[in-house]
């Protein structure tokens, strides 16, 4: 290496070694000017602060308006984020007392109904209702009273299945809950055993609503089901009653076809038909016809709600069979209730009367009631039944009833 | 009757798959656009013309949004509602329940609330009061009170009645308290004396 090369390598080396502190002192610079710029904007802004009256009040509904705002977005932060899948328990107790006319007088009721719901995106819903109640030995009875899956195909269609409350009629499919009944009893006819209503069945069925115009608008539900079964009498010759309980048998081997079409042509009036036909069969005998028919209809305004309900069972008779009659199980009631404006009181009053094959089912009711509503899901309710059955049965007597229903 | 059951059957699958089909056409109306801006009030109608059916309307505050979500699922299925309709309540119920937003932006009073720009009162009450108080004041729900009442609320003064709107009033007797801005959060100052003018003007006596 000769000496000008080794002077300039020794030159190029010394400014290599220098260049990283000059970079250095740059940056330190820049960050001095930086925060020099930070200060100067915090002076401005003090001085703003400090400044006049007229100022100080912007600031301040700036500051009210930003604080809303943040409130805001904190609350709608605070949502829960949504999930495919999402469980719900809700349901209903319900307390009562019964003073029979020379017969018991006890707190006769005590039941508790949570009910379940799954629901998997907006495509899927699995509800299911479970009913405890206590019984007059202090046992405690449970019984299932729907578990059924639904799938909701458009926007006008469901299609559901599993055991489900029928939805021939209209008291049991939306009335029967103790928080929603506005009297402490069913009306007559509307027993789980002997009556004229069907409760609940197990099957497959569509459901849904529609709109009528701009106003009108329709709801319907279409069903197979296995259908009610048939109740002999002691002697095992006459049908005693129809079970309004849904089973998974089915004696007869034919499923029911049935449902219900409502039309509400203004808000506050509903009417609905229902029907349905199926064959009956007591075990290891030939079938029988079975019907049911009934008309709805209900009325609200305000604080005026009325209602109304026919509804009958036919079962064919069969020669062949050990009970051979058939016979007619029927029921209406009519009921109407007004809440008194400015407070939670509500008067009701009910009538209703059950024919049936069998004198001794038979019920002819007056009924006055008096609510107090303390929520719009808890109610106190006193009620007096007139009732007119054969003389000498449990039917004949008269009843005071006092009940608690709440709902969640 | 062996004859009529397989009848039957046909005519109810036959009915079904009419229903579905139809329904797949309808469903693809403009109208069914969950992200409609007048779904609130849809829902607000729809709310106070369907539960009252069976049972007493449910304040919105009763519940969260996720639990409203699966109890209109319930109520599609049990009251023969639309999936539209279902949803427009929903959508109701979910914006009048969180009461801290609705209250959180009562006591603002922005600029806008001191124009007379933007919708009218009857506008105003048709999006917002219907619900509850009716179309003719009177009350749609029992306990609502009735606004045509010549000695009813109607006499109080614009102050007191202003205050009751923006932050919220229990009423006696009724079985849900009117929320903060009649669960609309978007209800300014100006809007509230829009209101006022059009339920004095409109419900007199």
């Amino acid at each position: 290496m000769n000496r000008p090369r080794m002077r300039a390598s020794a030159i190029a080396a010394v400014i290599a070694a220098a260049l990283p502190v000059s970079v250095q002192a740059a940056d330190d610079t820049a960050t001095l000017k930086q925060q020099i710029d930070q200060l100067r904007k915090e002076v401005s802004e003090l001085r703003a602060l400090v400044q006049g009256p007229s100022q100080q009040a912007a600031t301040k509904e700036d500051l009210s308006a930003a604080k809303a705002e943040a409130l805001k977005i904190a609350a709608e932060n605070a949502r829960e984020p949504e999930a495919n899948s999402t469980a719900h328990l809700s349901g209903y107790g319900v307390v009562g007392y019964t003073d029979r006319r020379n017969a018991s007088k006890s707190f006769s009721t005590v039941g508790f109904s949570p009910i379940f719901h799954y629901q998997y995106k907006d495509i899927l819903l699995f509800q299911t209702e479970l009913e405890a109640t206590m019984q007059p030995d202090g046992s405690t009875s449970v019984a299932l009273e729907y578990a059924n899956l639904n799938y909701f195909l458009s926007d006008y269609v469901s299609i559901f299945g599993g055991k489900f409350v029928t939805p021939i009629g209209y008291f049991f499919q939306n009335l029967y809950p103790a928080w929603i009944n506005k009297f402490p009893s069913k009306p007559p006819g509307f027993g789980v055993e002997g009556g004229a209503a069907p409760e609940s069945d197990v099957g497959v069925g569509v459901r849904g609503g529609f709109p009528i115009g701009s106003v009108a608008r329709a709801n319907y539900a279409v069903y197979l089901g296995n259908g009610p079964r048939l109740v002999v009498n002691a002697g095992g010759d006459e049908i005693e009653a129809v079970e309004a309980e849904g089973a998974t048998s089915n004696a007869g081997g034919r499923k029911l076809v049935g449902g219900r079409f409502a039309v509400l042509p203004i808000p506050g009036i509903e009417l609905g038909v229902s029907a349905g036909t199926s064959r009956l069969a007591l075990e290891g005998e030939g079938r029988r016809s079975y019907s049911v028919a009934g008309f709805d209809a209900a009325f609200r305004r305000g604080g005026f709600d009325w209602r109304a309900e026919y509804i009958q069972q036919r079962v064919g008779a069969l020669q062949a069979s050990a009970a051979p009659e058939g016979g007619t199980w029927k029921t209406w009631y009519t009921q109407a209730a007004y809440r008194i404006p400015s407070t939670q009181w509500e008067p009701v009053v009910r009538f209703g009367d059950f024919r049936s094959p069998h004198p001794d089912q038979k019920l002819r009711q007056w009924g006055l009631g008096l609510n107090y509503w303390l929520a719009p899901n808890a109610v106190g309710k006193v009620a007096y039944e007139f009732n007119k059955g054969e003389p000498g049965t449990i039917n004949d007597a008269d009843r005071l009833l006092v009940q608690f229903g709440f709902g969640f | 009757m062996t004859a009529t059951f397989p009848s039957l059957g046909r005519i109810a699958v036959g009915a079904v798959i009419a229903a579905a089909a139809s329904s797949f056409a309808q469903s693809a109306d403009p109208a069914a656009t969950p992200a409609d801006a007048s779904a609130f009030a849809r829902g607000a109608s729809a709310w106070s013309n369907n539960c009252v059916r069976c049972h007493n309307a449910r304040d919105p505050m009763d519940f969260r949004d996720d639990q409203w979500k699966l109890i209109m699922s319930h109520m599609r299925i049990r009251a023969g509602l639309t999936g539209q309709e279902a949803r427009d309540i929903l959508q109701f119920l979910q914006g009048s329940n969180n009461g801290s937003l609705l209250r959180s932006t009562a006591g603002q009073r922005v600029a806008v609330g001191t124009t007379n720009a933007g919708p009218s009162g009857k506008a105003l009450y048709e999006g917002t009061c219907i619900a509850c108080h009716g179309q003719d004041g009177r009350g749609t729900i029992p306990g609502v009170p009735d606004l045509a009442d010549p000695k009813g609320r109607l006499t109080q003064t614009d102050s007191v009645l202003k205050k009751h709107i923006l932050d919220g009033f229990q009423s006696r007797g009724s079985p849900m308290a009117m929320p903060p801005k009649g669960g609309n959060p978007a209800l300014s100052e100006a809007d509230v004396d829009k209101l006022l003018r059009y339920m004095r003007d409109g419900f007199k006596p």
